[in-house]
């Protein structure tokens, strides 16, 4: 290594980001050329000393003055875009799992081929699919003038067959009509997807989200209302299971769904839990719950707080 | 599931879709950084407090700017360089040059090392203070802030071979005005007794 070698590396010398076999090299060096030495020492030294500047505390005004400035920034902030919010809202429903995101890309694709399949039929605004506008004469109003030709022509389907306007455009509602029912059966079949999914993610505020979206549809669909009954009975989190007796109190009635809760009636060690339970069972108008209930009264280690409230509302009932 | 951001650049992409709280926490992240590039770039304590606010307002404006890409410190100091340029050209140099006078420190008596330590603060603060900008601002970003020299030339729009060498002469000229003051300090010691 010579002098200019050396002035070239120096800078990555002083920094520490040499390579071991040029930092030899260079050491070498310096303790060959006293020069550079004395150079390189002096120059070493000041860099050492620049750690005297330590870091600095600022005035605690600067934080204060900052976050004024930010709470007034985000009240004059433009909401997000329709759209950014949406995707930020579909974002939250992807599901971690990579089977429960197979399945639901499997659906959305099935969606998505079935609205594309549709959207074909309707090259410019709402028309009849193919099969209907073959079969049919068009809706146009007939030309006002005929040709000499055809206007004393019979015509070759009987009159009484064709169908009027007022006939074809109702056939045309119909076919919308049930297209319509697909599409809402194609997009329902995904929001059930979407709620099991997060029924079954392992985040507590997803399956809280799950539950929300359960609610709607638990009365329809009986895997909802089974993984919510699950929910209710089993999930690890008091609040997941105080959401799913809440969604479930609408269908108390029904005795398959109350028998379900009882049974996991054991299984609830909040008091919390169980008083919601309680509650949501004594909803329902039916005259067995008494004797259900007053069978829970006789539950060993009953806690006193639930123990209150099945007396309370067996009271309310008799 | 979509996560909390956690990153700088997830943050500084949460601000720019429109969630302006997220500044808060880089805020809390690089203030200190900021305030103490200012303060040795010659700003004085309450010129680099605003700077820094500065700083974060225009990460607010420019957010838009912030690409899914983009990484967020270079970014960030981008904007501080500008802050800094722009604050230099609004006060004008010589408010400046009086910011670069050596700052009224309390004449509380001190412990003799505690005197020293504070001498060659003083010194190396002078020192660095009648570098050119330029050289000082390398000396800064790679001494004080830690970046590497690829990250200087990224910044500072040169190459990396450019940005060595003013390290190499900015070091030199640092040491011949620190040892220069030593060396006057010395001599006046030496008058005086």
């Amino acid at each position: 290594m010579n002098c200019d070698r050396l002035n070239d590396l120096l800078p990555d010398y002083l920094a520490g980001t040499l390579p071991a076999a040029i930092n030899r090299e260079l050491q070498a060096h310096l303790t060959e050329c006293s020069a550079c030495g004395l150079d390189v020492a002096s120059l070493e030294q000041t860099w050492e000393h620049m750690a005297v500047l330590a870091d600095e505390q600022p005035g605690e005004s600067m934080r204060s003055g900052f976050y004024a400035w930010l709470h007034e920034a985000e009240r004059n902030a433009p909401r997000p875009a329709l759209a950014s919010r949406l995707g930020k809202v579909l974002a939250g429903l992807w599901p971690e799992r990579p089977a429960l995101q197979f399945a639901t890309a499997a659906a959305m694709m099935a969606l998505g081929i079935a609205l594309g399949m549709m959207l074909r039929g309707h090259p410019a605004g709402p028309q009849p699919p193919r099969s209907v506008q073959a079969s049919l004469p068009p809706v146009s109003a007939p030309p006002a003038v005929l040709p000499a030709s055809t206007r004393n022509t019979p015509p070759i389907v009987p009159s009484n067959l064709v169908p009027t306007a007022v006939e074809q455009a109702s056939l045309v509602s119909t076919t919308d009509a049930d297209e319509m029912h697909a599409l809402r059966e194609e997009v329902r079949s995904l929001s059930h997807l979407v709620a099991l999914s997060l029924l079954r993610n392992d985040s507590a505020s997803d399956r809280l989200q799950g539950v929300s979206y359960g609610r709607e549809m638990s009365a329809s669909d009986p895997r909802v209302l089974t993984a919510l009954v699950e929910a209710a009975n089993r999930d690890p989190n008091d609040n997941v299971r105080l959401a799913a007796i809440d969604a479930l109190k609408p269908l108390v009635g029904r005795r398959e769904v109350r028998d379900r809760l009882l049974h996991g009636f054991d299984e609830q060690h909040s008091p919390l839990v169980q008083i919601a339970l309680v509650d949501a069972v004594s909803a329902s108008r039916d005259r067995d719950v008494s004797a259900t209930l007053r069978g829970l009264l006789t539950h060993p280690k009953l806690d006193p707080a639930v123990r209150q409230r099945l007396e309370t509302n067996l009271g309310a009932r008799s | 599931m979509n996560s909390t951001p956690t990153t700088d650049t997830e943050l500084m992409r949460a601000v720019r879709d429109g969630d302006v709280s997220r500044l808060g926490v880089l805020f809390e992240r690089h203030h200190l950084r900021l305030f103490n590039l200012f303060r040795r770039l010659g700003a004085k304590p309450g010129s680099a407090e605003d700077l820094v606010q500065e700083v974060f307002v225009r990460m607010l404006k420019y957010s838009r700017n912030f690409r899914d890409d983009g990484d967020f410190l270079p970014w960030m100091y981008q904007l501080a360089r500008n802050v800094s340029v722009d604050g230099y050209r609004k006060r004008g140099k010589e408010q400046q040059q009086s910011e670069d006078a050596p700052e009224i420190v309390d004449s509380a008596p001190l412990a003799p090392e505690s005197l020293e330590r504070s001498e060659t603060e003083r010194r190396m603060r002078r020192a660095l203070q009648s570098l050119p900008p330029e050289k000082r601002e390398v000396l800064v970003l790679s001494r004080y802030q830690l970046l590497k020299y690829d990250q200087i030339a990224d910044l500072l729009g040169c190459s990396v071979g450019a940005v060595k060498v003013r390290v190499h002469r900015a070091i030199k000229d640092l040491r011949d005005a620190y040892h220069g003051d030593m060396a006057a300090a010395g001599s006046a010691g030496e008058v005086m007794s």
